[in-house]
């Protein structure tokens, strides 16, 4: 197993790269390769239990997916480890008149629950809440879903950036904001809204993305921490809901003894 | 973080002083919307703050309609959500075929697409001269809006559609006449109907229905709010009387729960307990 300041200065490393459309996309393998092995000195290691320790601060993660969105959700969420300790929204833009036959297809191959998000429901770690087709998704200060019918944004309802937004002044610095495949722009304010409360903003490799410009748009947006391929991604988070996992295991000893 | 904080509290002070200006009551909204909505005002304006949009609310009546109109969600459909008007006819209009006079209201009707919807599902069921139907909203703007039942005619597409999703009978051209880039409901549609200004966070009962719609207002409502909204339903209704609210709406959560049972659970349709 790579050690999680390995896997993230990896990542880090090749940001730019990654957004360089002519750059080919880097394997997640190869990333590791890059890495010296067991030779960094001690005060790497003081900052590696800083990241980890930030890195289990992390609450939610939001995902803004359009064109091409079903297929990376069946690609992503499967991915999903079964103690996920993340909250998940995802808006992914849909005919207004779609029905959520798909959100049962997917929860039935994901081991975290995947289920379409209702009005003053509570918002839980573990479980992944998708979006009504043609309504808003909101966050409420006291982390319940809200839905609204209100205009279209960016020609869409729901819309990916009145989800982030309204994250980003709940959750501030502990969301995580991931746009991925898309056919237009909906997602890079609300990221740069994340990015500006303090949050992490990823996004997908656009040349993996079946539609690049959503993508593009996020990245051109604002400061992006991760430029991943979906495979990536899946492990940054399940990486992250780990580091959680093992800070909540090590706080409830600590309160037991 | 002291810019949300400030935020925050900027805008608990402007909807308390709308409410004690004006008597317009959004403390127990849904905050992310609101916020969402105010900031909307605050990025087309000049404004440097939602603390100048207060003085302005507060010494500018003119601006206080126009805040209303910001804080209320006018977005509807001729017969939105079609399965659920396929519902309305098939379950609910048999049961309304039984009373010799019918009463049905629209609590927050907002530009009237709907109330014309129910107008036209009448009419076709042969119930309408023996329907009277409330229309009520908060905003007398969106009200007047309703009266005339003039709606932008690139919406005809999409409403005809729905009216045939809808199981409607006949042809949807018939209810209106195109004009000048408009469409204009057939007058006969609203015959039958009152509109009236109502607020469903302040103001109580005013006569006893058949059946209640109220669709997409809730979703808009903190629990305390819902709760007081679903009493005065309640209170509103006949014995078995039928209450409709939308696709996302439920009251499943609510107090209420007990004192509803569902006629068709997945549109929303309940039926008041005795």
């Amino acid at each position: 197993m790579p050690t999680i300041s390995k896997l993230l200065s990896g990542m880090k490393k090749s940001i730019k790269e990654r957004t360089d459309p002519k750059f080919e996309t880097q394997s997640f393998d190869s990333v590791q390769d890059d890495m010296p092995h067991n030779d960094r000195p001690s005060d790497d290691c003081l900052s590696e239990r800083c990241r980890r320790a930030q890195l289990a601060t992390y609450e939610a993660v939001v995902i803004g997916v359009s064109a091409g969105g079903l297929e990376a959700l069946h690609f992503l969420l499967p991915r999903f480890v079964k103690d996920f300790a993340l909250a998940v929204m995802i808006v992914q833009h849909l005919h207004p008149h779609s029905d959520k036959f798909w959100i049962g297809n997917l929860d039935s191959k994901c081991q975290v629950t995947i289920k379409q998000a209702d009005e003053k429901e509570t918002i839980k770690p573990g479980v992944v809440y998708i979006a009504p087709a043609n309504y808003h998704l909101l966050v409420e200060d006291d982390k319940t879903l809200s839905l609204s019918v209100s205009g279209r944004v960016n020609y869409a309802r729901p819309s990916v950036d009145v989800l982030f937004r309204t994250v980003a002044d709940v959750y501030g610095p502990h969301v995580i904001g991931i746009i991925l495949t898309g056919a237009n722009n909906d997602g890079s304010r609300g990221l740069k809204k994340i990015k500006d409360q303090g949050g992490m903003a990823i996004v997908q490799t656009p040349a993996t993305a079946v539609v690049d410009s959503m993508p593009r748009a996020a990245i051109e947006a604002t400061t992006v921490d991760y430029v991943l391929s979906l495979e990536e991604i899946g492990a940054l988070l399940n990486t992250i809901s780990s580091e959680k996992n093992t800070a909540l295991a090590s706080t409830s000893r600590y309160r037991s003894s | 973080m002291s810019d949300t904080e400030n935020e925050n509290i900027e805008i608990q002070l402007l909807l308390e002083a709308m409410y004690q200006k004006y008597g317009y009551d959004f403390r127990n909204y849904s905050r992310a919307s609101v916020k969402r909505r105010i900031r909307h005002r605050l990025e087309l304006s000049e404004f440097e703050n939602i603390s100048e949009i207060q003085h302005k609310l507060l010494y500018e009546r003119e601006f206080f309609e126009i805040l209303l109109l910001d804080l209320s969600i006018n977005v509807s459909e001729m017969f939105r959500d079609p399965l659920f008007y396929l519902a309305l006819r098939q379950e609910v209009i048999p049961i309304l075929k039984t009373y010799p006079f019918i009463k049905i209201w629209h609590a927050g009707c907002s530009m009237g697409e709907e109330v014309y919807s129910m107008a036209i599902l009448l009419q076709e069921e042969g119930l309408y001269k023996r329907t009277q139907l409330y229309a009520t909203d908060f905003n007398d703007v969106v009200l007047q809006k309703a009266k005339a039942g003039i709606y932008p005619i690139d919406t005809i597409k999409d409403y005809t559609l729905n009216y045939q999703r809808a199981g409607g009978k006949d042809s949807f051209v018939k209810y209106y006449t195109a004009k000048h880039g408009s469409i204009i409901m057939d007058r006969d549609l609203k015959k039958n109907v009152v509109f009236a200004n109502h607020n469903l966070v302040s103001d109580g009962v005013f006569g006893e229905m058949n059946l209640i719609l109220c669709r997409n207002v809730l979703i808009y409502f903190n629990k305390d709010l819902q709760n007081r909204v679903l009493k005065l339903f309640y209170e509103s209704l006949c014995h078995y009387g039928i209450l409709c609210l939308g696709s996302k709406e439920s009251l499943q959560f609510s107090d209420y729960a007990d004192y509803f049972e569902a006629l068709v659970r997945h549109e929303k349709i309940y039926k008041r307990k005795n």
